[in-house]
């Protein structure tokens, strides 16, 4: 079966929404949205997700799949202030994150592997079979 | 350190917390995804300068040409030691430690 | 007495031109000012309380190769009444010299001596040896020697990312 391969065009608008604006370099005083980037990637034979989870620890990520739907569900704990500490500034946000990705493709369940690596978590969907392109050779 | 922008490169500016303490200013900065050797804090001219080059996502163990930079730069008051600063980075924050200057921490002294 | 916050630069010149005394310290803030304000932020050895106090005692302050040296009159004191701090760079002193004339009876003719609290704070121009700071009251005067500390300052540091 030859699948027509989807494109997400709805989701890279969004990246680049977060990742677009060209800030001057080195600014003091701009407030800055988290970047809290999510980018998916189509590699032939596996759907590649890459979710940014700064100051996210290994066991406050749970990535779940569901019906084609990927789940990210992460927590970030805020920091709690001891006495004498103060916000000097404060544009990290905190709390729960989570994001939900349609996958364009089936992809093999139990052969999905996930790695979170300096803030970064990134999973790795193998396609599933008939999903994965193919050269059709002309006799 | 790279002074112009690399084409094709997204200059970025990491979100920052900062905490002050009795004795120092901890700055919290979100570079999720850089190696640490791609990751550069300086002080120059009373300035701390932050800035980390990150390579392309993908398979891990493989390095593309990168990507994405993260630049900011804060202007230090002069309590700040500059010569006791600390880095680490870890979970993608990278957390600076500045100390106050001694003469600037409470003190009592005593008349002899 | 007023609570109005007064401008200390405002006071200084009028106290400067009222009290001859206070000229010297004037023009040496003057001075100073010009010298160190492109190296340090903010005044140097201002005053930086003038009010909230009884009195205020005649304070001169020097600067020498190695240090400061702050001598401030305070006639007839006991040591422990004179407290000193450093916090945020600014030097305290601080205290109370107990009326004595209180406990006297008889008509006095003349009262010119002061008494009560005072205060003064004075910023620190540069980089000192906050441990090695010398405090010396004798026949009166407060003697504080603030030794300067050699300011490393590299022109770049590379901090290492751990």
């Amino acid at each position: 079966m030859l699948v027509r391969y989807k494109t997400f065009p709805s989701l890279f608008n969004e990246i680049d929404e977060l990742f677009a604006p060209t800030y001057p370099l080195f600014n003091r005083v701009r407030f800055v949205e988290p970047t809290r980037g999510v980018q998916v990637k189509d590699s032939g034979d596996a759907v590649n997700v890459v979710v940014e989870l700064p100051g996210v620890t290994k066991e406050d990520v749970k990535v779940t799949l569901h019906d084609g739907v990927l789940s990210v569900v992460a927590e970030r704990k805020q920091p709690e202030l001891k006495e004498n500490e103060q916000w000097v500034r404060n544009e990290i946000s905190y709390g729960k994150f989570e994001r939900s990705i349609n996958l364009p493709y089936p992809v093999v369940a139990e052969k999905i592997a996930a790695s979170h690596e300096n803030g970064m978590l990134r999973i790795t969907l193998p396609k599933a079979e008939e999903a994965k392109p193919k050269q059709i050779s002309i006799r | 350190m790279t002074n112009g922008v690399v084409k094709g490169v997204h200059t970025l500016v990491p979100a920052v917390d900062i905490v002050e303490t009795k004795n120092s200013y901890i700055v919290k900065l979100d570079i999720p995804g850089a190696a640490k050797d791609k990751i550069k804090a300086q002080i120059e001219d009373n300035s701390l300068r932050v800035s980390a080059s990150i390579a392309e996502y993908g398979e891990s163990g493989k390095e593309s040409e990168p990507v994405k930079e993260y630049r900011r730069e804060f202007a230090l008051a002069n309590d700040v030691d500059v010569n006791t600063i600390d880095a680490q980075y870890d979970l993608g924050v990278l957390t600076i430690t500045l100390n106050k200057k001694v003469q600037f921490l409470p003190k009592e002294i005593t008349i002899n | 007495m007023s609570l109005i916050k007064r401008n200390p630069t405002q006071e200084m010149t009028r106290w400067s031109n009222e009290f001859p005394a206070f000229r010297g310290l004037e023009s040496l803030r003057r001075d100073m000012n010009r010298i160190f304000d492109e190296f340090f932020r903010g005044d140097v050895l201002a005053d930086e309380t003038f009010f909230g106090r009884d009195w205020t005692p005649a304070v001169d302050v020097m600067e020498n190769n190695d240090s400061y040296v702050l001598k401030a009159e305070l006639p007839g004191m006991n040591k422990d009444d004179v407290k000193i701090t450093l916090e945020n760079n600014v030097l305290t002193i601080r205290g109370e010299k107990k009326n004595e004339l209180e406990k006297k009876e008889g008509n006095f003719q003349r009262v010119e001596r002061s008494y009560g609290v005072f205060e003064r704070s004075f910023t620190i121009p540069g980089t000192i040896k906050s441990n090695d700071i010398d405090a010396q009251y004798k026949d009166g005067i407060l003697t504080l020697t603030l030794p300067k500390a050699e300011e490393a300052k590299p022109k770049l540091i590379d901090v290492k990312v751990k």
